[in-house]
């Protein structure tokens, strides 16, 4: 896990957590994953699959997931893809960063005499 | 024709991957596309708004696809397209056909002619390094042919034979390397015996040794531009068979046996 925050990689890395997360329970095709998290989140993170496709796949090749084919046979062939044992720990290790870099900037944010209401609100 | 078919061709131009991994990709875009399809329309949507609407979800902009084929892709494999790209390119390719070849076709005649018996100075023994270097351009040599034969033949280049002409050019120059290393050890240690016909004999032997490392060069470099060369006409050839493909005219054996073609047809029924 990473001692300091790094700005560049934070939108990748909460796609990363959004994803791996929307695995955890069962195997889901990409279409799924992407309107899955949208109606969850109630639209807050509207995933475009044209972000997603590649993110999945880099995912796959990172061995964090594993993409198999339905058979055919049952109607239409789709890539269903699942959490691997290290997917696993990857999203605990993402899960747990996001612990940490929300907590510090709560906590900086407080120290600055921001609270979550006045950061909202834009009020000094 | 598949609802989907002139948008997947548009994705596959912009997807410069090998053919398995882009009617992979392609297959899994093309069952996204429906199953979002059928989402909108389950909730209401017209057709045409549905498909407008999958489309824009499972495609999104042509981003996507240049993302795709970055992950895709080996940097490796990546600057080695382009090379191939460019040297394909018009001005690139009157440099090469005359400027570098002819260059590249004398050096290669008077370094043979060092290597082949009879050609060095009498009496210069190459050892057996100057016959496998020899062999292996000639392999090189058989394997651009075979498929050079097969483009002017209107037939596919055959992407697994791509990794064979590059290791072949790559073991050219490296055994080169080692004669001429081999050359100038036995060439010293004749000039260190010290006596005055030896010089002589250890002259030839630089000569021969040479000669032979500028053949492993003069190999590995063809062998590389062929590679280049053959890499991208490869990829043009992709482009047509995923056009083919998407339309459903003539399927590729693979991709039928991945049921590519299945899905796009049973669509388009």
């Amino acid at each position: 896990m990473a001692d300091t925050y790094d700005s560049q990689s934070l939108g990748r890395r909460v796609n990363e957590l959004l994803i791996l997360n929307e695995l955890r329970t069962a195997p889901r095709h990409g279409y799924q994953i992407a309107l899955e998290i949208e109606e969850r989140s109630g639209g807050y993170f509207p995933f475009s699959h044209g972000t997603l496709y590649p993110i999945l796949h880099r995912l796959e090749q990172e061995g964090w997931i594993a993409g198999a084919w339905t058979d055919p046979s049952a109607g239409r062939a789709r890539k269903e893809y699942g959490l691997t044992e290290a997917g696993r720990t990857r999203l605990a290790e993402l899960w747990e960063e996001w612990r940490v870099l929300s907590k510090r900037l709560e906590r900086l944010l407080e120290r600055k005499g921001g609270s979550d209401e006045q950061v909202r609100t834009g009020a000094a | 024709m598949s609802r989907f078919a002139p948008a997947l061709r548009r994705v596959a131009r912009e997807l410069d991957l090998p053919r398995p991994t882009r009617a992979a990709i392609l297959t899994e875009l093309a069952a996204d596309l429906e199953s979002v399809y059928e989402h909108h329309l389950e909730r209401g949507a017209a057709e045409a708004e549905a498909a407008r609407r999958a489309e824009e979800r499972v495609l999104g902009s042509p981003e996507m696809a240049r993302r795709l084929s970055r992950v895709h892709r080996s940097s490796w494999r990546e600057w080695s397209e382009e090379m191939g790209g460019r040297l394909t390119g018009g001005l690139d390719l009157l440099l090469l056909l005359g400027g570098v070849v002819p260059v590249l076709l004398f050096a290669a005649a008077v370094a043979v002619q060092g290597v082949w018996p009879g050609g060095g100075s009498p009496g210069a023994s190459a050892g057996p390094l100057r016959w496998i270097v020899l062999a292996v351009a000639t392999a090189q040599a058989v394997v651009v042919g075979a498929e050079v034969a097969r483009v002017v033949g209107d037939r596919p280049v055959r992407r697994a034979r791509l990794p064979l002409l590059l290791v072949l050019s790559a073991l050219a120059p490296a055994l080169g390397g080692l004669a001429l290393a081999l050359g100038a050890r036995s060439a010293l240690m004749l000039v260190a015996s010290g006596a005055g016909g030896d010089m002589a004999m250890a002259a030839a032997r630089l000569v021969v040794a040479g000669s032979t490392c500028v053949v492993g060069l003069l190999s590995g470099i063809a062998g590389a531009l062929a590679w280049f060369i053959l890499l991208n006409r490869a990829a043009v050839q992709a482009d047509r068979e995923v056009d083919a493909l998407l339309s459903g005219e003539a399927p590729p054996p693979d991709a039928r046996a991945r049921g590519i073609l299945s899905l796009v047809r049973r669509r388009s029924a």
